[in-house]
């Protein structure tokens, strides 16, 4: 109980002298709020989230040729609103006919895991004679969990192939029997006709909700996250610091132990860092009208980013010797793990970039802040990237804050 | 006992300071004393050995014995960017001190150390002399009963430095035991009653100014104030060294200092060199050897080399 107490002096008296020296304002608020304005400007308020489903024929029938036919001739593209000429028509859905060769599944599987596309559909062996016999055949989804936006795009296409397919062997059918020629089994070469008109394809009628990306939530989430590693990084810094500055001693000289201030300098940091998210999330959205998603998820996203963010930066500046290496260091880290993270790019990364960043805890924050922010994803949805960042947080922070320890217990 | 690495720094070291008791540390600059402090205050682990405080063992962990100790190191160890009242309030708490307690212990120490009016000024404002009083301040604030004073007045003006260690005094006089470190051997002389003289990290001898000097032998301490370039006079020490009845001989400052057994002899021989090198000598005095004699005797080193 009295660790505790003192842990939260030591948080005070960090909180009340970084606020004083208004670092924390500028680090935590003004500099992620100001970045997002500026890159939110840029890009003109909106961007489209642009998902790349992949389609594989394993049968190779007519129905499913048909099929394949018809989904990459309709490549969802849209004319933006207010632009009546389709001048800036940009394409929401591409469909991409994937070859996976002999390894089929796996191959599809690796090709959505790598990046290539956001997600698959797979036409197995046996759809179109199913779709003769009056089924919708077997229809597979392959998506990336992490993806839920993508994932929820394609599973929404195959249900609605499955309902067009369904919807043209009724007509067939009651067209058979109407003509008195019902054997039981409906003319393909009809049913490729019948479906060719079908509008069952059509992904205009993809019920996935609202496309739109607020470019002002995505960058405020992304500058807001590239500014963590400042803020947050401070509380193993600040134990670098004071040791030179002689007031650590001072401190272990009273009865307070070195976990009792590594606790208080985490606990202000993290403080510091959920705040300043806060106010950029609420700055955008009443300013931007920036819709981030549900606010429970994005609550839960938020601290569970600042507490990864605050085991990696505590884990980089522990390697450091002095306050000034560990700024250093910190820096260096923050743009590498920025570029890779995507936090400078967008939401549309190249597949190598989009590989790369599930190495980094920005970009599960940011893959996650994308797909609430689409207004496709809830606190279940995005449980993998929040358990990610919990986990890479305990680990790094855990490996820091024995290393800071050590620089204390001597 | 503390390594650094392959280094040892502290080794063989033991003394006990009585209740109300000033002692002083006296050695030159990494000689240990510092080392020796951060084990007392629990900030240091020894790698051997054990300090206990009023029957309370210290170690890292020990807030029991560490609310007995008040530490003020050699270095400014304040937040300079609060005022002394802030650092002090946060400290106090720190040692558990919380409302009108804290707030009147605040007041009466800033009345000691004269701050009271500059107590809302930011420490980065004050004089090198103010940070040393609030440093020290924040080391008497929860009542210790051993304060540790390392090094307190470097770096401090004249004025500055008197009125420290008339607190100190005082201090000493109201039953706070200190320990205080120091390589100002009349600091020590001042302050102490007893003096423990440490070099290389181990304790070379102990006990009150009249034990310590003593234990040197019946030696007196010549001293000649020469009108001399520092090499000239290098060379003269060096030759005074080889004169018979001669113990050790060295500069300091302008001042040969010259110990011997046999003053009679010795100085007129003394005088005699400084005549036959071309040596003006302006004064000459006979006294008897004080703690840098002591140390100059036990090391061949003065304490502030």
């Amino acid at each position: 109980m009295a660790q505790l107490s003192r842990t939260l002096v030591i948080c005070a008296l960090d909180l009340r002298r970084r606020v004083r020296n208004r670092s924390a304002v500028i680090t935590a608020v003004v500099g992620p709020l100001a970045m997002a304005i500026v890159f939110g400007l840029l890009v003109s308020g909106t961007s489209e989230l642009t998902v790349r489903i992949g389609v594989v024929d394993l049968d190779r029938s007519a129905a499913s040729m048909s099929l394949v036919s018809s989904l990459l001739a309709d490549d969802g593209s849209e004319a933006a609103d207010g632009d009546p000429d389709g001048a800036a028509e940009q394409q929401v859905l591409q469909f991409v006919e994937l070859d996976p060769g002999g390894a089929a599944l796996d191959g599809v599987r690796s090709a959505v895991a790598d990046g290539t596309v956001d997600a698959a559909l797979v036409l197995e062996a046996g759809f179109g004679a199913a779709a003769t016999a009056g089924g919708s055949g077997s229809l597979v989804v392959v998506q990336d969990p992490e993806r839920v936006v993508s994932g929820q795009i394609a599973a929404s296409v195959a249900q609605s192939v499955a309902a067009g397919y369904r919807q043209v062997g009724l007509s067939v059918a009651t067209v058979m029997a109407l003509a008195g020629t019902g054997s039981g089994a409906f003319d393909e070469a009809l049913i490729d006709a019948a479906g060719a008109q079908s509008p069952a394809l059509s992904v205009q009628e993809v019920p996935v909700g609202g496309r739109d990306l607020s470019a002002a939530a995505f960058y405020g989430a992304g500058m807001s996250i590239l500014f963590l590693f400042f803020t947050v990084g401070f509380a193993a810094r600040s134990v670098l610091a004071e040791r030179e500055a002689g007031t650590l001693d001072r401190v272990l000289a009273t009865p307070t132990t070195a976990g009792a201030v590594i606790a208080g300098k985490t606990l202000s940091v993290g403080v510091l860092g959920v705040a300043g998210f806060v106010v950029v999330w609420l700055v955008t959205s009443v300013l931007f009208d920036a819709p981030w998603g549900d606010p429970i998820a994005v609550s839960v996203l938020i601290v569970s980013t600042v507490f990864a963010i605050a085991g990696v930066a505590t884990f980089v500046a522990s390697l450091a010797r002095t306050e000034r290496q560990a700024d250093a260091a910190t820096a260096a880290v923050t743009f590498l793990l920025a570029l890779l993270g995507g936090n400078f790019v967008g939401p549309n990364q190249p597949p190598l970039l989009r590989r790369l960043s599930v190495l980094t805890p920005n970009g599960w924050s940011l893959r996650a802040f994308a797909d609430l922010n689409a207004d496709a994803a809830t606190l279940s949805s995005i449980a993998t990237a929040v358990s990610v960042l919990l986990v890479m947080g305990a680990v790094f922070g855990s490996i820091g804050v024995r290393r800071v320890r050590s620089v204390m217990v001597r | 006992m503390r390594r650094f690495g392959g280094r040892v720094a502290v080794a063989g070291l033991s003394f006990h300071i009585e209740r109300g008791e000033t002692y002083g540390l006296l050695g030159p600059n990494g000689s240990g004393k510092t080392t020796t402090i951060s084990m007392i205050a629990g900030v240091l682990r020894p790698d051997a050995g054990s300090v206990t405080i009023a029957g309370v063992p210290v170690d890292a962990r020990s807030g029991r014995a560490k609310a007995l100790i008040g530490l003020v190191p050699q270095d400014i160890a304040l937040y300079e960017d609060l005022s002394a009242r802030e650092n002090l309030r946060f400290f106090g708490r720190l040692q558990g001190m919380r409302g009108a307690e804290l707030e009147r212990r605040t007041a009466e120490v800033l009345d000691i150390v004269g701050l009271a009016e500059r107590s809302r000024d930011r420490v980065g404002e004050y004089s090198g002399g103010m940070k040393r009083r609030a440093n020290i301040a924040v080391g008497l604030l929860h009542r210790p009963q051993l304060l540790i004073l390392d090094e307190p007045t470097v770096g401090v003006d004249p004025q500055s430095r008197n009125q420290i260690l008339a607190s100190i005094e005082t201090l000493g006089g109201e039953g706070l035991s200190v320990l205080y470190t120091t390589h100002y051997m009349e600091e020590a002389e001042r302050l102490c009653r007893r003096v423990g003289i440490i070099d290389g990290g181990t304790m070379l001898a102990e006990g009150t100014r009249r034990e310590l000097v003593s234990g040197i032998g019946e030696h007196d301490l010549v001293t000649l104030t020469l009108n001399a370039e520092a090499g000239a006079i290098d060379e003269f020490v060096a030759r005074c060294g080889g004169l018979a009845g001669v113990s050790s001989a060295r500069r300091r400052d302008g001042v040969v200092e010259v110990l011997t057994d046999a003053p009679d002899v010795v100085l007129p021989a003394v005088i005699g060199a400084a005549g036959g090198a071309g040596l003006a000598v302006s004064s000459v005095a006979v006294r008897e050897p004080d703690l840098e004699s002591v140390f100059l005797h036990l090391t061949g080193r003065a304490l502030r080399d």
